[in-house]
């Protein structure tokens, strides 16, 4: 037998080297011998046109569905080169839902109202930054190759986990660093950015972008004392509610439409779900924290005595003179009982994906739960594959309609670090218009509208149907006061953790536990000052909200 | 005396990463600690002992120092007797043996958040497989994230899943390094094997044991990853770690955050000190 050959260490190395070599040659000889394609684009709404080079390959040209390709402007640009994902998504939609295509497509689009072709020579070669949430890569990575096909400028992406979002943004902005040009921001949390924004106004004034396009209900977190306006909205949600209709028509039930029918709902429905595998009532909370609160206001505010704060101070007013927070908190804690066991430790992502999953027969959510249950990809419970009927329905009364205050706004700002502040306001643009909100939302990725003019499209909602509830509910929203301030987050969370300690069973009654919250933001709201004589929160209704900026509301 | 100030030369780089990166931010967090302070909020106050009096006064700081006490000894009091079962199990000499203590590793290998969302995903309603067979079992659907003892159970097993195995592998290594003449004299002197284990293995590697439960101890005082996976801190679950998170991070609170972490560096401190004079013969 003969010994097996060693292989020596220098050999070894010899060979290592070889095969890298090789692999660089031959990778490099790819990269130059491939064919360049050659894309023609015409900026949308002018007739100039530049021609730029591409190493991607563009999927979804627009010959794969002639139905969905613009036919509103001779010179309209084929979006689908632009959202080749979007376009797919679009087309298989087209084959299942008439009516959703190109009819959308608006000549109002603010991408369609800029001179591109003026800009290019201007910003080409140039760079920009962005900031944005990890998880939401995906939407700033579809809208690059448009905006630097348009500008010509190279857009950088920093992708940052959520977890650490908010606090990596602050010492950023605390810093004045100046590493990011744009940055996705929250509005929940607006005030803490405030001071280290620019006020996009005359940006805006510069290139004839019409900011009343974006329903006033997305605007007025982002809205400073004086009418500045932090950046433009990149994802606006509501909240809504959602139901799987077949099952309460099984059951013999209308949908509901106040709190107590919600109730006498989930007792019908809950020994069908338990022979079936489902629950009546999908429930979130995230544990102690301003998800609790969140989810508990917006049921308080359904009943007409609870304020938050007493109209002419910050004196917080929970409990209500009539009671109503109180019930408003009975009422989760009923349907606590009908959500699967543990949702009161829930997380708003695992609700979501149990309500995908066909664990539950009602819920309350953002627009991205339901518009996720008409994707079979996503969901278990498709109307498009199984026989699921979903509807979407504005939010239960109590004594009252209101629209829940805590929809999510997300937008992108503008550091005042920025020192390419023109460039970073055309990025928002490409990113945050008419048209590229629809797309992202036709993603079912949550990103969603909050434009008028896309909201209230009765074609729109065919596609989107959680847009019609939407419009629906819009203009008699109000935001929480808080939120004008920079101690939002803080409140929220001390409030929600107290809430909470009913709903684990720590505090015996929920009157106890909203008195425990009030004293609670009231500390936090005496150590901050404004419980001082004389001030009072600022208008946070979308009502008052036009009024005091002159603007007409945009009732349905 | 110049070999003493070259001593002191070569020191210097040492004590001042020593400075910046342990004794700098330590007092800076101290001091923090007496302010109220928050990164939105520039005007930043002095409140003296503010913060730690608000610390005492809140329940959930209370209650996150029984929790993490709870989950400390009763991981600790599984996992011990867990690992010197199955290091004594693997001292044997048997076909596999090898294999089996490899694979007995894996678990400490992996990252304790993906644990975490591997047994939730095994105990989620009507998806997770537990939950299956306790349906089939008949005893309905279980509220793992909901009920503070079927919670904490689940984090126990989660916590021992993953570090039942150090104990295992740290004891098996002690055990398979203790010299064979003292067992073969027992045996000629016809001891029962119970009390070989009692007489001969467990002294012999008691110091093992003792400083591989400090270290033990000292990590479970820091038990956070189950606890954001399982209940995101609700229930009663929260130990210091998550409520600290919690309270400094989210609401971006320097100065309370800083105070609690004061107070959490105290009672390791005290808990770490009691530990090694407590047993510092036998480490000795």
């Amino acid at each position: 037998m003969s010994e097996p050959k060693k292989v020596g260490r220098r050999t070894f190395l010899n060979y290592a080297i070889a095969v890298v070599a090789t692999g660089v040659i031959v990778g490099a000889a790819t990269y130059f011998a491939a064919p360049k394609a050659v894309e023609t684009v015409t900026a949308p709404g002018t007739t100039v046109t530049t021609t730029k080079t591409v190493t991607t390959t563009v999927t979804g040209t627009p010959t794969t569905s002639p139905t969905t390709s613009p036919t509103t402007s001779p010179t309209a640009v084929p979006w689908e080169i632009y959202f080749p994902r979007a376009d797919r998504i679009l087309s298989e939609w087209e084959l299942k839902w008439t009516g959703w295509g190109a009819k959308y497509l608006t000549k109002t689009d603010w991408v369609r109202s800029i001179d591109w072709g003026k800009i290019k020579p201007r910003f080409s070669g140039e760079t920009v930054t962005m900031a944005c949430e990890g998880v939401d890569i995906s939407a700033p990575q579809t809208f690059k190759p448009a905006f630097e096909g348009l500008t010509g400028a190279t857009l950088q992406l920093f992708g940052i986990p959520t977890e650490t979002f908010h606090e990596k943004l602050m010492a950023e902005f605390t810093s004045g660093a100046g590493r990011y040009d744009t940055a996705e921001l929250f509005g929940a949390w607006a005030q803490d950015y405030f001071p280290y924004m620019t006020d996009i106004r005359p940006f805006a004034t510069q290139y004839g972008i019409d900011l009343r396009d974006i329903h006033p209900v997305f605007r007025m977190m982002n809205t400073g004392p004086n009418g500045e306006l932090l950046g433009l909205v990149e994802d606006a949600d509501l909240h809504v509610f959602i139901v799987r209709k077949n099952l309460l028509e099984k059951a013999g039930l209308d949908v509901p439409k106040t709190w107590d029918e919600v109730l006498e709902a989930c007792k019908v429905l809950k020994p069908i779900g338990e022979k079936e595998g489902w629950y009546p009532w999908i429930i979130y909370f995230c544990a102690k924290g301003f998800l609790t609160f969140w989810y508990w206001e917006n049921i308080a505010l359904q009943f007409k005595d609870v304020t938050l704060t007493r109209p002419d101070s910050w004196e917080p007013n929970f409990i209500g003179d009539e009671e109503g927070g109180v019930r408003a908190l009975e009422i989760i804690k009923e349907l606590l009982k009908y959500s699967p066991p543990g949702n009161i430790n829930n997380t708003y992502e695992l609700g979501r994906e149990q309500w995908l999953a066909g664990l539950g027969a009602m819920a309350t959510s953002h627009q991205c739960w339901p518009r996720q249950s008409f994707d079979p990809g996503l969901s278990k419970i498709s109307p498009l594959t199984t026989d699921n009927i979903i509807e979407i329905h504005p939010y239960p009364q109590g004594t009252t309609r209101r629209e829940p205050c805590n929809w999510t706004t997300t937008y992108l700002g503008i550091p005042k670090t920025s020192k390419k502040q023109e460039l970073a306001f055309l990025w928002s643009v490409v990113m945050c218009s008419q048209e590229s909100s629809l797309l992202m939302g036709s993603h079912g990725t949550g990103v969603e509208s909050g434009f008028v003019s896309v909201i209230s499209n009765p074609e729109v909602w065919k596609g989107q149907p959680a847009y019609k509830a939407v419009w629906e509910s819009a203009w008699t929203a109000a935001t929480e006061p808080f939120v004008y301030i920079p101690e939002a987050y803080a409140i929220e969370e001390a409030a929600g953790a107290e809430i909470y300690r009913y709903l684990e069973g720590s505090v015996a009654s929920a009157k106890e536990a909203l008195k425990n919250a009030e004293d609670k933001v009231r500390s936090i709201l005496q150590k901050a000052g404004y419980l001082e004589a004389g001030k009072k929160p600022p208008p946070y209704t979308v009502e008052e909200f036009c009024k005091l900026h002159n603007e007409v509301n945009p009732k349905p | 005396m110049r070999k003493l100030n070259l001593g002191l030369l070569l020191s210097i780089p040492a004590l001042i990463y020593l400075f910046f990166w342990l004794f700098f931010p330590f007092l800076y967090n101290i001091y923090a600690s007496l302010y109220y302070w928050t990164m939105y909020n520039p005007n930043i106050k002095f409140i003296g002992a503010g913060n730690y009096i608000a610390a005492f006064a809140d329940i959930d700081f209370r209650n996150s120092v029984f929790a993490t006490f709870f989950y400390t000894v009763i991981c600790y009091m599984v996992e011990l007797p867990l690992g010197l079962g199955i290091a004594v199990f693997l001292s044997r000499d048997f076909k596999g043996v090898g294999i089996v203590r490899l694979l007995i590793a894996i678990p400490i290998l992996m990252m304790p958040i993906g644990v975490s969302v591997m047994w939730k995903l095994l105990t989620m309603p009507k998806i997770g497989l537990l939950q299956y067979f306790s349906e089939v079992l008949g005893f309905g659907v279980i509220d793992f994230y909901g009920n503070f003892w079927f919670a904490s159970l689940l984090i126990l097993l989660i916590d021992a899943w993953q570090w039942t195995p150090f104990f295992a592998i740290v004891l098996l290594a002690a055990l398979l390094s203790l010299p064979r003449e003292p067992y073969e004299a027992a045996k000629i002197d016809c001891a029962s094997s119970f009390m070989i284990f009692t007489r001969i293995t467990l002294p012999s590697i008691q110091p093992v044991i003792v400083i591989v439960s400090i270290l033990r101890i000292l990590d479970l005082m820091k038990l956070s990853d189950p606890i954001f996976t399982i209940t995101m801190g609700g229930s009663g679950t929260e130990t210091l770690s998550a409520y600290i998170y919690r309270v400094a991070f989210k609401p971006l609170d320097i100065g309370y955050g800083g105070a609690v972490a004061v107070l959490y560096w105290i009672l390791m401190y005290v808990l770490a000190n009691i530990l090694v004079r407590r047993f510092r013969s036998v480490i000795q």
